[in-house]
């Protein structure tokens, strides 16, 4: 009997833990650990942010599912690998600390076979002085990353609203927290909900809306920009961006690194090296992301972090981590099979695995300031890497260790974003936009390394309510009910 | 050397421009050539996909210098004016948009060196049309819909763009959407009665009925209306009388559709 262990429960883990556990059937273990108690539908926090679901329509409790999956559930948070073992037991294993189960902050090893590394992202507000510090998001900003976040928000948007129905002009400023932020979707998505809930209320003219970002041009999105389908012809996400924004009355800025908040006021370099300030009366600021700080030890009790994890706290993976200028960036640098090249037993699957380089073009302020977004990671590409990575254990473990490895190649799969621009069932709005393949292929399509022929979907309605319809399909595929394996990723 | 220069409707256009990613001697010679068309056609901005070629480059000619801009992005910008332009691309049109009056652009030089710069007044307006050119678009997108419609019909079928000769919306057009909304609702009752009990069923039946006799009565009226309403404005569309006929045509059939649907299954038995 072999026993695979997914940390996180995250879409990739989440994914890979019920695929491989339905794949392994009852002979071999699948465990989890992750320190939550619920699974999260991440993309729906941007309703909870604007009041219009509840959390518990974005969540659910892990423990029955997993029960019914036969999957076992640790609620704790993975502290430590020693993929050698220790110097009295040759299995590798993992460390963890329990947060619940009424066991929390007790320690417990446990052995395994395999591990699947899906931990997802730590939200490294410290990162941004005021933005938060170690232990989380601060007293100035909200944030809709968790549900528990997102709940808050909604909280302090209707406080703000509040003063505006008494006649305070309000200023509301969305976007990105860093220079080197990722998931610009998620505040895209969030402004435009924000907008669309104060025009709902009537009290448009009294709030202003500005987007601040670190992309250097709109709709960029970290991927170096997607493209749509309007009217027969292909559009640029950054057409179609600021046409957007100016419909909406909603003013931008591009290129900024916020590198101070405090309250009211946030402070900002931009790519030409040139600083400013904008002031706020609430604001909701993405973090940037960082490796959730997992340690690895050698058989000896070394610590051997950096053979295992890349700088930033990501595990390294089957990419080509040799640092290259922009121009001789491949598609072949990116990891196809996410098996740790050290520790063939070890995967790492969604935001958990560092990437070789970013997507968008590399900036840099003249003052030496790196202001671009890093590489998304997250959704439809989070959950193909689980289902593929899974898929490889499971043919590991079955098939022995000389099995073909499944691959899942961000440089050769597309994706479909579906941001939703206000929620309602008639009057809501969402654009769809695509990309393919997500990391560009300059071999393959020479130029833009892009297909804009891979087009998907329009601004709408409807795409509301396709983002609403995925809203119910993925919760439902993740709570594994009938046929939950025919839903795609 | 001189290339030509990219005229509607050459459909590429649409295409979205590349980062430069290698400053060698292919990109010295696009810069060359837009250098060379820009002074063969005495032009004092030129994006290369203006001569095909499609990377992120713009040429500017200032007190009779050609400067490129590499890679430009635009991260500031203030004020904001409304001005009537002139597009390469579409000859004979002149459009009023709205443009800002003060951005910054970042750029590269030909050797891939990192710069940016302030620009104001004319120069603003120049390289925002340009950098449009770059992303796939032209003027037509920064106009509302209504322009955006103009455009399209004058370059469609050659008419005064200045409006008045054509309505935007044509009353027809209420009939037809009233027949589509009719079809729509019937064909969403086919699955009631796989939900409700008989005897409201036999409602939503003699509701459907009504509403299939008012779609026919609808249609007639469209077809009438809309001969009524193309004599008015004979100057608008090619041929309106065989989009009438074709109309009637397809909405006939999606009811006769829904109609059988609606006699053969949800009938009471």
């Amino acid at each position: 009997m072999a026993r695979l262990i997914v940390l996180g429960g995250g879409v990739a883990g989440h994914t890979a833990a019920t695929f491989a556990a339905d794949w392994l059937g009852r002979e071999h273990e699948v465990v989890v650990v992750t320190p939550n108690s619920k699974w999260n539908w991440i993309p729906s926090n941007i309703w909870v942010g604007v009041g219009e679901m509840s959390k518990e329509e974005v969540t659910f409790d892990l423990a029955p599912v997993y029960e019914k999956a036969g999957i076992t559930y640790k609620q704790a948070k993975a502290v430590s690998i020693n993929p050698e073992g220790s110097a009295s037991n040759d299995k590798p294993f993992v460390t963890f600390e329990y947060t619940g189960q009424g066991k929390a902050g007790q320690s417990e090893e446990m052995t395994y076979d395999y591990l699947i590394n899906a931990t997802g992202p730590k939200l490294n507000f410290g990162a941004t002085p005021g933005l938060g510090d170690a232990n989380g998001l601060g007293e100035f900003t909200v944030s809709v990353c968790t549900a528990d976040h997102a709940e808050h928000a909604a909280h302090e948007l209707e406080k703000i609203m509040d003063k505006m129905r008494k006649g305070e002009r309000q200023k509301i400023l969305i976007g990105t927290g860093h220079g080197m932020c990722t998931c610009q979707g998620a505040a895209f998505e969030y402004i435009f909900n924000v907008e669309h809930e104060i025009r709902k209320a009537g009290l448009r003219d009294m709030a202003d809306i500005q987007w601040i970002s670190n992309e250097a041009f709109m709709g960029d999105f970290g991927m170096g920009g997607l493209h749509m389908k309007v009217g027969g012809y292909v559009v640029s996400s950054r057409i179609f961006t600021e046409s957007l924004f100016a419909e909406r009355g909603v003013n931008y800025i591009t290129g900024a690194h916020v590198n101070k908040v405090e309250k009211g006021k946030v402070s900002y370099e931009l790519l030409d090296g040139s600083t400013g300030e904008e002031s706020f009366d609430f604001s909701m600021l993405i973090p940037p992301f960082a490796g959730v700080g997992l340690k690895a030890y050698n058989k000896a009790g070394e610590d051997i972090t950096d053979t295992v994890f890349a700088p930033n706290g990501f595990m390294k993976v089957d990419a080509d981590y040799t640092p290259k200028p922009y121009a001789e960036w491949k598609a072949s640098d990116w990891p196809r099979t996410y098996q740790n090249p050290t520790f063939k037993n070890l995967f790492a699957a969604g935001i958990a695995f560092a990437p070789p380089h970013i997507i968008s073009k590399p900036m840099k302020s003249p003052n030496g300031t790196v202001i671009n977004p890093t590489p998304p990671r997250t959704g439809m590409p989070s959950g193909i890497m689980g289902k593929a990575v899974a898929h490889s254990v499971c043919d590991l473990i079955k098939k022995g260790p000389d099995a073909h490895l499944h691959e899942a190649s961000m440089a050769e799969m597309g994706a479909a974003c579906v941001a939703s621009a206000g929620k309602g069932w008639l009057d809501g709005q969402a654009a769809a936009m695509t990309v393919y393949p997500v990391v560009p292929d300059y071999e393959k399509y020479p130029g833009t390394g892009r297909d804009t022929d891979y087009t998907f979907g329009e601004i709408g309605l409807a795409g509301h309510w396709i983002k609403h319809i995925l809203h119910y399909l993925f919760i439902y595929k993740a709570k594994l009910k009938p046929f939950w394996k025919v839903i795609p990723e | 050397m001189i290339q030509p220069l990219l005229k509607y409707p050459d459909p590429k256009i649409r295409l979205i421009s590349a980062n430069v990613r290698f400053f060698d001697d292919e990109l010295h010679r696009w810069i060359t050539d837009m250098c060379d068309t820009m002074k063969e056609n005495d032009l004092d901005a030129l994006s290369a996909i203006l001569i095909g070629i499609q990377y992120n480059i713009i040429v500017l000619k200032e007190a009779g210098n050609y400067t490129p801009y590499i890679n430009g992005r635009l991260i500031k910008h203030s004020g904001m004016s409304t001005q009537t332009e002139r597009s390469i691309y579409y000859e004979g049109i002149s459009v009023d948009v709205d443009r800002y009056e003060n951005v910054t652009l970042i750029y590269e030089d030909e050797k891939g060196e990192p710069h940016h710069r302030d620009l104001g007044g004319e120069l603003a307006r120049v390289i925002q049309q340009h950098l449009d050119y770059c992303y796939g678009s032209t003027f037509v997108d920064r106009v509302d819909k209504e322009m955006k419609q103009r455009i399209n019909d004058y370059l469609e079928y050659g008419l005064v763009a200045d409006g008045g000769s054509c309505p935007t919306v044509f009353y027809r057009d209420y009939f037809k959407l009233g027949v589509k909304y009719l079809i729509s609702a019937m064909f969403l009752s086919l699955a009631t009665p796989l939900f409700v009990p008989s005897a409201v069923q036999e409602w939503i039946y003699r509701i459907d009925i009504m509403a299939f006799i008012a779609a026919i009565l609808l249609m007639v009226g469209y077809f009438f209306y809309a001969q009524y309403e193309s004599r008015l404005y004979k100057q608008c569309t090619s041929c309106q009388t065989g989009n009438i006929i074709g109309t009637v045509a397809i909405l006939s059939f999606q009811l006769f559709i829904v109609g059988c649907g609606i006699f053969l299954w949800m009938a009471p038995k």
